[in-house]
């Protein structure tokens, strides 16, 4: 009688655990550990917290505000990075600007804004201090737009932001109506048009010149606007937002289309870059996101989709900054973290992943 | 005097050569000796066990976990540089009762993980309910196990459940009638069962444990 007692229980429990063992979706984990790739680690720390990414030139070099300012050239594959002096010694840029001939940063020393800085040869010319509007201010946000330089700054006590213009040298702004915005101004694009965007807290701003009269053209229903980018090839203007997804207008602001934010387990997932597009077909753009890496946005589709590789830390990462350089047919992408380095890849003209990512 | 004491130290330091080579004939000897006799003609395998029904069994074991390969794509887990998997660390617990004097059936607890090229771990927590039967050659015993269970799965943000079969073999040197002290090898058949076919793989892995086992 006890050996059946013994017997009934064993029974009992293993047909438990075998009822268990059915996944009702399946795994992939050997699938996925079979394709794993090791990152390639270059030099830069895998810790950095990316400010900005620009680039010179299509092929480099590329500039990072993560702390210091990195420059990159990029040869056989390979980027070599160095470390540029800044000015004063030890200081740290935020933000990044290249208007064709300048390399443009806002600096900062812990506990003190010191404003925008240029050097016309960052590898061997200091840096030196823009004398207006910017001293003593935080630069917030730095846009190169065709002979357009757009800066954002607040001061140490402010509660208001301001938005300026520079061009051939000579500052504009505060610009109107744009200044004064309580929340902090993201940026400026254009979109190939005579027509300039802005946006802040809710409201994304046009003009119908760089240093024209800015009006609202769009206000999301809730969170606020992350970024704004212009792709002026293309005609096209993005904001992302923390909780709305992503709008886009290809007519100057007259309509704007909503792609929904993604979602993770349910939970919206803040966008808080785009860059692209990345495809011949002009159609799929990368957007980078808080804490679920990137996706890509079909603009045909009107859908985002996830990068599929959860074996590298980029997968989970907050990407503040993307940058696409296109070349033949071959886009070398930047993502920049808040937090996990700097990472770079090749997608080829499917807008298809082309190349393993290098951790910078 | 000189010539004494020198031949004095050579034997003695023949003796301290032979000494391992006599330890380890003798134990060779007496696992030889311990064979014969389980493999005796008249139990074919073995001597009477000292257990019966009821009685019970405690186990802890923790050893080496080591990533064999995958089915049905053949690939090898340590292969590579880096490879696949690195060389992992299992532990686990047992507890099984006598439902007759060679026979044992119980439920094991096990954890293990490995580590991936990018610093993922792969992680392991098996519960398995096992079937044991036991050849017993008085100091050793030899179990040769079944198991069949469950196996939570769990790799940076995915977790399955699969189905694991465990065959395995184990020696133990019957130390006490309380304790006994020995080696698992087991052999993992992990199913994970994919919604696309495709992706659908059987993973090998080979655990070598030590163990320490407690009746009571």
């Amino acid at each position: 009688m006890k050996a059946l007692g013994i017997l009934r229980t064993c029974f009992i429990i293993a047909a438990g655990v075998l009822l268990g063992s059915c996944t009702p979706d399946g795994g992939t984990i050997y699938a996925t550990i079979e394709t794993e790739h090791k990152v390639v680690d270059n030099t830069l720390p895998n810790d950095l917290r990316v400010g900005d990414i620009v680039m010179a030139a299509s092929g480099g070099p590329y500039y990072v505000a993560a702390g210091p300012i990195y420059k990159g050239t990029l040869s056989g594959g390979t980027i070599t990075w160095t470390t540029l002096a800044t000015t004063p010694a030890g200081s740290i840029a935020n933000t990044l600007a290249w208007d064709g001939t300048n390399l443009w940063a806002g600096f900062f020393t812990p506990g003190t804004n010191l404003g925008l800085y240029r050097s016309s040869l960052p590898d061997t010319a200091a840096f030196v201090q823009e004398p207006a509007p910017a001293i003593g201010k935080q630069v917030t946000a730095l846009q190169a737009s065709g002979t357009d330089l757009f800066a954002a700054f607040c001061d140490s006590t402010a509660t208001t932001y301001e938005l300026d213009d520079q061009k051939t040298g000579t500052w504009t702004g505060p610009l109107a109506a744009v200044s004064g915005a309580t929340t902090r101004i993201v940026g400026a694009a254009n979109d190939g048009t005579a027509n300039f965007f802005t946006a802040s807290g809710l409201n994304v701003y046009a003009a119908s010149s760089a240093t024209g009269t800015y009006g609202v053209v769009k206000t999301i229903a809730a969170g606020e606007v992350t970024s704004i980018f212009g792709d002026a090839a293309h005609g096209r203007v993005f904001v992302t937002t923390r909780t709305e997804g992503i709008f886009y207008t290809g007519d100057s602001g007259g309509n704007w289309t909503q792609v929904a934010a993604p979602t993770v387990n349910s939970t919206v997932m803040p966008v808080l870059s785009i860059a692209g597009p990345i495809d011949a077909g002009n159609d799929k753009y990368l957007v980078g996101t808080d804490a679920a890496g990137f996706y890509t946005l079909s603009l045909g589709a009107g859908s985002l989709t996830r990068s599929t590789d959860s074996t590298i830390a980029l997968y989970a990462a907050s990407i503040r900054r993307i940058l696409v350089d296109t070349n033949a047919g071959v886009s070398t992408v930047f993502m920049g973290t808040n937090g996990a380095g700097l990472w770079r890849a090749s997608f080829d003209s499917t807008g298809s992943l082309s190349s393993t990512w290098t951790q910078e | 005097m000189k010539k004494h004491a020198h031949a004095t130290l050579r034997v003695h330091r023949e003796n301290e050569v032979k000494q391992p080579c006599r330890i380890a004939l003798a134990v060779i000897a007496l696992f030889a000796s311990s064979l014969a006799s389980a493999f005796a003609a008249d139990t074919p395998s073995s001597q009477p066990s000292q257990y019966s029904l009821g009685d019970q069994t405690l186990s802890i074991n923790a050893g080496v976990f080591v990533p064999l390969f995958l089915l049905p794509t053949g690939t090898s887990l340590l292969a590579g540089s880096p490879p696949h998997l690195s060389l992992g660390a299992v532990g686990s617990l047992n507890w099984a009762a006598y439902v007759a004097p060679r026979v044992r059936l119980g439920l094991d607890v096990a954890g293990n993980f490995t580590v991936s090229p990018n610093g993922n771990s792969l992680l392991m927590l098996p519960f398995v309910a096992k079937v044991s039967y036991i050849l017993t050659a008085y100091p050793f015993e030899i179990p040769f196990s079944l198991g069949v269970g469950m196996n939570i799965v769990k790799y940076v943000d995915k977790s399955t459940i699969d189905l694991l079969l465990r065959p395995g073999v184990s020696g133990f040197w019957i130390f006490n009638s309380s304790w006994s002290f020995g080696l698992n090898l087991n052999w993992w058949f992990d199913m994970q069962f994919a919604a696309n076919p495709a992706s659908s793989r059987i993973g090998n892995f080979l655990e070598i444990s030590l163990s320490a086992l407690y009746h009571f």
